[in-house]
């Protein structure tokens, strides 16, 4: 730990042994006005990211424009280069041919929907990232196994640190810990 | 729960059955009128209407198929529907017989010169279809085809009754082992269909995407009307309760692929002949790329391609009931729109070249491009193959509560069926 640079806290986790603990856990904490705050599970909990509120991703969104850009840009590229930069008689078909365009434009739009999908999600995950706070949780090796963890992170504007382990400690969980970015 | 003390469907939809028995039996007289009074149009009409009524039974039978192999829980709500759709197939088939027995009136390959054999059997390209195209033939093909798929929806339907009355596993395994094959045995006799049916009007064309085409079709028009038919019976119980948010989505994520398939299917098609624009190719869209019919090409394409695709692209609009059931309408009679253009321009071949192909005119060709016998048609066969569903689907239970995987709105056990 270096002293020049400051240590804030990243959140307070919550470890539990079940999904249905979790999951109430993160009803509570919603109903308790909590807005920032993610869970950390070894198996897909049903309903967990309703719980957590969270909103769907805008990631159709970027797809869509992906595809489009794809679809226009494919096309245009096509058109631009057999009708206008170098026209040339294909036996006789017009410059914009543009039936023959269509398998092209087609797999573009597939091409850049399907960038834009993954490398839209790494952005929107906010993946790379070597490293994050929530692995200075003790235990946390347990989430990709047979325990659960709730975090409520720091920048929730409700956060208080004892207010939100004394709330966390009500739930049964196995052990609160406040964890810190470093 | 039992099947006995499954509510049956109110008695509206009886009475709509009567009302579509009644529209249909008018229609069939003034058809059957217009037959005898030989009126040129009579065949394009028929045609029309009949391939738009084989449309949901096959569609019926292959969604049987498709739900007994795959399984999962998109298929629970829509399976009766498919079940009484395609137990229709044995009565739509034997409508075909006026045309079977009026082939010379409306397929040139069967118009016999005073020597008994084909017009066209000195002809290079046609009279070397002759083999395959002949009265003889073309009967056992038909035959072929009634029994199997109507043998097909009979097994189903028998087997997903005894599933009704037991409960039983033995059946389940049962449907699925004439699913596979069937599955198999329609892509083949789908094939067979498309060209005795529609590409035989033009005996000089060929294309063996065909078959696929049709198939797509056949899907289309059965998964709309399923959705609209499952937003209807929504309004009451037991469907209100079982066709919930993920079952509509589900089918609404199938129509759009099989909207996306369809298209896939004719573009290939397209762009394979019109780039390539080998005369005996090209016929099929010089006839639909003259006067009219160019309009309603773009028509179709944007119809049932970009409106449906951008519509049903978004999560949201697959999962709000009002604008599914808009989308599976305005499909349903798209399907009407595509039979048309499929059949109509190799009818009345509006282009002079590909109209000089057939020195020896059938009846139905000397008919005009759109006439009131064709509304008629498509009306008569839309309101009998309804009523004739409704009859069947009426008599059993709506939903497939005795099958094991089923449960009236568990999701979760759906994902694991």
């Amino acid at each position: 730990m270096s002293h020049e640079r400051t240590i804030s806290t990243y959140g307070v986790v919550a470890e539990f042994a079940s999904d249905k603990e979790v999951l109430d856990a993160a009803h509570k904490a919603r109903e308790a006005g909590y807005t920032i705050m993610e869970a950390y599970s070894p198996v897909p909990v049903h309903g967990l990211d309703e719980a957590l509120g969270r909103k769907r991703s805008r990631l159709p969104w970027l797809v869509f424009f992906g595809g489009l850009t794809g679809c226009v840009g494919g096309f245009f590229m096509q058109y631009w280069m057999s009708a206008m930069d170098y026209p040339w008689n294909v036996g006789g078909r017009p410059p914009n041919s543009w039936p023959a365009f269509i398998p092209v434009t087609f797999e573009l739009t597939i091409l850049l929907s399907a960038f834009t999908a993954v490398f839209g999600m790494f952005g929107l995950n906010g993946l790379p990232r070597p490293h994050h706070p929530i692995f200075n949780t003790p235990n946390f090796d347990r989430s990709t196994l047979d325990h659960y963890f709730l975090c409520i992170e720091a920048e929730d504007p409700q956060f208080h640190e004892e207010d939100v382990t004394r709330f966390l400690s009500e739930m049964g969980p196995e052990a609160v810990n406040t964890i810190t970015d470093a | 729960m039992s099947t006995t003390d499954l509510p049956y469907l109110p008695s509206k939809l009886k009475d709509m059955q009567s009302l579509s028995l009644l529209i249909a039996g008018v229609g069939l007289a003034i058809l059957l009128l217009s037959w005898i009074f030989g009126a040129a149009n009579f065949y394009q009409g028929y045609l029309v209407g009949w391939l738009f009524a084989i449309g949901f039974a096959a569609g019926g039978l292959m969604i049987c198929c498709i739900h007994n192999l795959a399984h999962g829980g998109w298929g629970f709500l829509i399976r009766r529907i498919a079940e009484a759709s395609a137990m229709t197939i044995l009565p739509i088939m034997v409508l075909f017989l006026p045309i079977m027995f009026s082939l010379d009136d409306l397929y040139p390959w069967a118009i016999r010169g005073e020597d008994g054999l084909s017009v066209y059997h000195t002809d290079p390209v046609i009279g070397a279809k002759l083999h395959y195209l002949n009265h003889g033939f073309m009967w056992l093909r038909y035959l072929i085809i009634t029994v199997i798929w109507s043998g097909a929806a009979y097994l189903f339907h028998t087997y997903s009754k005894q599933q009704d009355l037991t409960g039983d596993m033995k059946w389940r395994r049962k449907m699925r082992f004439i699913a596979g094959p069937m599955a198999l045995i329609y892509v083949l006799t789908v094939t067979i269909a498309s060209v005795d049916w529609i590409m035989a009007l033009e005996p000089a064309w060929f294309s063996s995407i065909f078959g696929v085409m049709m198939a797509a079709g056949h899907m289309l028009t059965m998964l709309s009307f399923g959705i609209v038919f499952l937003t209807f019976l929504a309004q009451w119980e037991p469907v209100k309760r079982a066709f919930t948010l993920e079952r509509q989505h589900d089918l609404g994520k199938l129509l759009f692929a099989f909207v996306v398939f369809w298209t896939y299917i004719e573009l290939s098609q397209f762009i394979i002949y019109w780039h390539a624009n080998l005369p005996e190719e090209i016929t099929w869209y010089m006839n639909r790329q003259t006067g009219g019919f160019n309009m309603l090409s773009w028509i179709l394409f944007m119809s049932q391609f970009a409106i449906p695709f951008l519509v049903l692209l978004s999560r949201s609009t697959k999962r709000n009931r009002k604008t599914l059931l808009g989308v599976a309408s305005f499909l349903l009679f798209m399907r009407v729109v595509d039979i048309y253009w499929m059949v109509a321009p190799s009818i009345n071949l509006p282009h002079e070249k590909t109209a000089a192909l057939y020195p020896v005119k059938t009846t139905a060709m000397t008919g005009s491009a759109f006439h009131p016998l064709d509304v008629i048609g498509f009306v008569t066969f839309g309101a009998l193959w309804f009523g004739l569903f409704l009859k069947n689907f009426r008599s059993r239970p709506i939903l497939p509560v005795n099958d094991p995987y089923f449960s009236l709105n568990a999701e979760i056990k759906d994902s694991e069926a």
